[in-house]
């Protein structure tokens, strides 16, 4: 006895649709871990910076012109003359005043490092945006660090 | 003339034009599956690499970070090679052997590695200078150890499967503030 049409067809589709989800589920695990990794470089960026900022003084901070606003960082820096450098993390530095209400406030900047990056993948480009915010102060560990 | 008393049912055979196409079509399923077999297994084992390797880059930076934060300064400096006096005025090594592919931390006649696997890795100081175009940074300390103030590490991981470095690297850049 052999399989009727409607027995090969139903057979044929239960099979198309597992193997499309597990090539799907392997493609979207890659891709996640694709992402992960892009995550992480952009906090290695974003941790650079605000190590960095650590040995400015706060009159530095607050009105010198020696913090870049923008700047830009590869997702692969160590790559060779015939290596790509990956997708180009797009940064921004930014010191503005916290708005608090303590009678300090006038002592204190809050600073905040981002990048943004767009991931290309299969299902198109998808824009991704990372941020880190740090308090300054005048009589903070800046002042240690940079004077010892 | 004999004739069987039980003559054996007639049995429909494949046809040989029927076996090629059967034949033409299984292979190229098994071809298409154990293609998509060895792409999901390197995939597999690539991920599985890079995870070990991230896992130890950044176990091996916390331990370098809380050193060179906690170091009261740096003795001697080379790309390769980092000795801190610690505030104990105790020797600290960190040293990369391009040989073995280790980073290892020397400390009071005692090492450990911290890092394996590790085919590339650069040091760098700076002093606490910062420059003035506009460009978060700083003069470099190459030149007199004594006046680092924060180094500048960087490193590669990497293993390889059937000789291939694919996707199995694990890239670590970090800059480090001595807080003494």
């Amino acid at each position: 006895m052999a399989f009727s049409l409607i027995e090969v067809l139903v057979g044929t589709l239960i099979t198309t649709i597992t193997f499309v989800s597990l090539l799907g589920s392997i493609s979207f695990g890659l891709l996640q871990t694709e992402i992960a990794r892009e995550n992480l470089r952009a906090t290695q960026i974003m941790l650079e910076k605000m190590e960095g900022l650590r040995l400015y003084t706060f009159d530095q901070v607050v009105s010198s012109n020696l913090f870049a606003q923008t700047f830009t960082a590869s997702y692969y820096p160590l790559a060779l003359t015939n290596q790509s450098e990956g997708i180009t993390y797009y940064g921004q530095f930014t010191i503005t005043d916290p708005g608090t209400s303590a009678d300090y406030n006038a002592n204190m900047r809050l600073v905040t490092v981002s990048v943004s990056w767009t991931n290309v993948s299969r299902s198109g480009q998808i824009p991704h945006t990372r941020e880190m915010r740090t308090l300054v102060g005048r009589y903070g560990i800046q002042n240690y660090s940079f004077y010892n | 003339m004999k004739v069987s008393l039980y003559p054996r049912p007639r049995r429909r055979a494949f046809s040989l034009m029927e076996m090629l196409v059967a034949l033409g079509i299984s292979s190229i399923l098994m071809a298409t599956l154990m293609s998509l077999t060895l792409f999901c297994s390197r995939s597999f084992v690539a991920i599985g690499n890079y995870m070990d390797l991230n896992k130890a880059s950044l176990n091996a930076l916390d331990g370098l970070t809380r050193d060179i934060r906690g170091a009261y300064s740096l003795k001697t400096f080379a790309t390769n090679q980092l000795v801190f006096l610690d505030v104990n005025s105790n020797q600290l090594t960190f040293a990369w052997s391009p040989v073995s592919g280790n980073l290892t931390r020397s400390l009071g006649g005692t090492s450990e590695v911290l890092l394996d696997n590790c085919d590339y890795l650069l040091f760098d100081i700076s002093q606490r200078t910062p420059v003035t175009n506009g460009v978060m940074g700083f003069y470099t300390a190459t030149n007199n150890a004594a006046l680092c103030k924060m180094v500048s590490v960087s490193w590669r991981c990497s293993r390889t499967i059937l000789g291939q470095k694919l996707n199995t690297e694990s890239v670590q850049t970090a800059k480090i503030v001595m807080r003494n």
